[in-house]
């Protein structure tokens, strides 16, 4: 990692030697004629930091495609877990968005609820306590996340979710430290301008639609979870059902 | 009186060659133009928070294009700088001689300008990527080979057609020194009267038919016109000069 944020600077100053080094070798000859005697330093330094700039670009891509998945099928931006918490809608609907699901033992009768790096930059957290009577001594972790579609392409990949650790009778929530930042770079006008694809090139942001985030958690009946304080954490909400 | 008979074409190429040389000087000016709409272009041509914690920032190198557009102008109007005209008095030319060699000197600054948009904007990229410490996203669809020499040639047409304009300036305003006082006033004045006093949709449809062709072939041909009578109407003013002032 080191050695991939020092190479470039270590190739523009290499590079930048050898421009300053061939201007010193043309310009020792005095010009003679009537024409300027004023060098373009500053352009010659500038374009030789666009051929480094190239180079590094090359050598050191440092961009992505984003990637379109295939797991959409007819989601049109409903949204889905607000209603899956509001019970109007079935678990079931959803499974395609399953991230994980992680089965863990249950010994007391309280589910202790650990935060850590909770500050203003997390906005949503959605999470349903679902109490079912067929558990007995264990919890179950589901997570969901809806895609994050921005001008019909989903980028969910790079958008930072709540991760969830379970062990016995306790669930340890991480939240993201800061925002995601995502660059995204349009062709510039001339290049859209006789584009085939319009809608291809139509550029970023014509359509947005954030993702979403629910944590389903199964509890056997008679356990307690302990989320009193979770509820001050930016948007969050957090309701407990019975599984019927 | 010289016996020796002298090729047009080869004083053309001398003296271009020349100018060549002379005004490199002017290519600072293309780079300061193009550090300027670097600065402009970091803060992304949109930055917003949307949803889960997520800060979009979009780049384009719209800015750079224009700003290469306005060195072209200007360098268009310097070209003809009275230092310029000094340069090449005591040479063997003619107007047409000068007025051509200034022509093709536009051209090979329009093709530098060109690649320095395309590298350009790979140092826009490269410089945000590394120093927002997000991650860089480029649109799924990529460019083909076709799309993108296309995309390249209108980039050099758009920058042709300012270098054109420029030049089309500067003879006016050697034509006039009133001009250059009325040239500014004139175009502010345009973009506040035309509206008025021209209907929208001539506007419209004027700019659609030169710039908004979906054929790059019928855009690349009127852009070409609308430049060659340019520099066509530059020479013919030109000509009507005096020698030296």
């Amino acid at each position: 990692m080191g050695v991939f944020l020092l190479a470039p600077f270590i190739i523009s100053l290499f590079l930048l030697l050898i421009v300053f080094y061939f201007l010193k070798r043309v310009f020792k000859v005095r010009n003679r004629s009537t024409t300027s005697k004023k060098k373009p330093i500053f352009f010659l330094v500038y374009a030789s930091l666009l051929v480094v700039a190239l180079i590094i670009s090359v050598v050191f891509p440092n961009h992505k495609l984003v990637p379109l998945k295939d797991y959409l099928g007819d989601y049109d931006g409903e949204a889905y877990f607000y209603e899956i918490m509001n019970n109007e809608r079935s678990i079931d609907s959803i499974a395609s968005f399953k991230q994980s699901e992680e089965t863990h033992s249950m010994s007391g009768d309280v589910l202790e609820f650990n935060d850590t790096n909770v500050d203003e930059y997390f906005q949503t957290f959605n999470m349903l306590i679902v109490q079912d009577s067929s558990l007995t001594d264990t919890f179950t972790i589901e997570t969901y996340e809806t895609p994050y579609i921005y001008d019909g392409k989903d980028i969910s990949t790079y958008v930072p979710s709540v991760e969830l650790n379970g062990s016995d009778g306790n669930v340890e929530l991480h939240f993201p430290k800061k925002n995601a930042i995502l660059n995204m770079y349009d062709f510039s006008f001339p290049f859209k301008q006789f584009a085939k694809d319009e809608e291809a090139f139509s550029g970023w942001g014509s359509f947005q639609l954030p993702s979403d985030f629910l944590t389903i958690i199964y509890i056997p009946e008679g356990v307690t979870p302990n989320v009193a304080h979770l509820v001050g954490i930016g948007d969050a909400h957090v309701k407990m059902i019975k599984k019927e | 009186m010289s016996s020796q008979g002298v090729k047009f074409w080869s004083i053309v190429w001398n003296q271009f060659l020349l100018k060549l040389k002379a005004n490199t000087d002017m290519l600072t000016g293309l780079a300061i133009f193009q550090v300027i709409a670097l600065i402009f272009s970091f803060g992304g041509n949109g930055s917003f928070n949307y949803g889960s914690g997520v800060e979009f920032n979009i780049y384009t190198s719209d800015l750079i294009v224009i700003f290469t557009m306005i060195w072209l102008i200007v360098i268009g109007v310097q070209v003809l700088r009275p230092a310029g005209a000094l340069m090449t008095y005591s040479m063997i030319a003619n107007r047409k001689v000068d007025h051509l060699s200034n022509i093709i000197w536009l051209i090979v600054m329009t093709g530098i300008a060109t690649v320095a948009v395309l590298l350009a904007n790979v140092l826009l990229q490269l410089i945000t990527s590394y120093f927002s410490g997000g991650v860089s996203l480029l649109p799924e669809v990529q460019l083909s080979i076709g799309e993108y020499v296309v995309g390249v040639c209108t980039i050099g047409l758009y920058l042709l057609l300012a270098s054109a304009c420029g030049y089309f300036l500067g003879v006016l305003s050697q034509w006039n020194e009133l001009v250059k006082v009325f040239i500014p006033i004139l175009l502010i004045g345009a973009l506040l009267i035309v509206p008025n006093m021209v209907s929208e949709g001539v506007i419209i449809n004027v700019f659609t038919f030169i710039f908004l062709d979906e054929l790059f072939l019928l855009f690349a041909l009127k852009i070409l016109i609308v430049t060659g009578l340019l520099f066509f109407m530059s020479m013919r003013m030109g000509n009507r000069l005096e020698v030296r002032k």
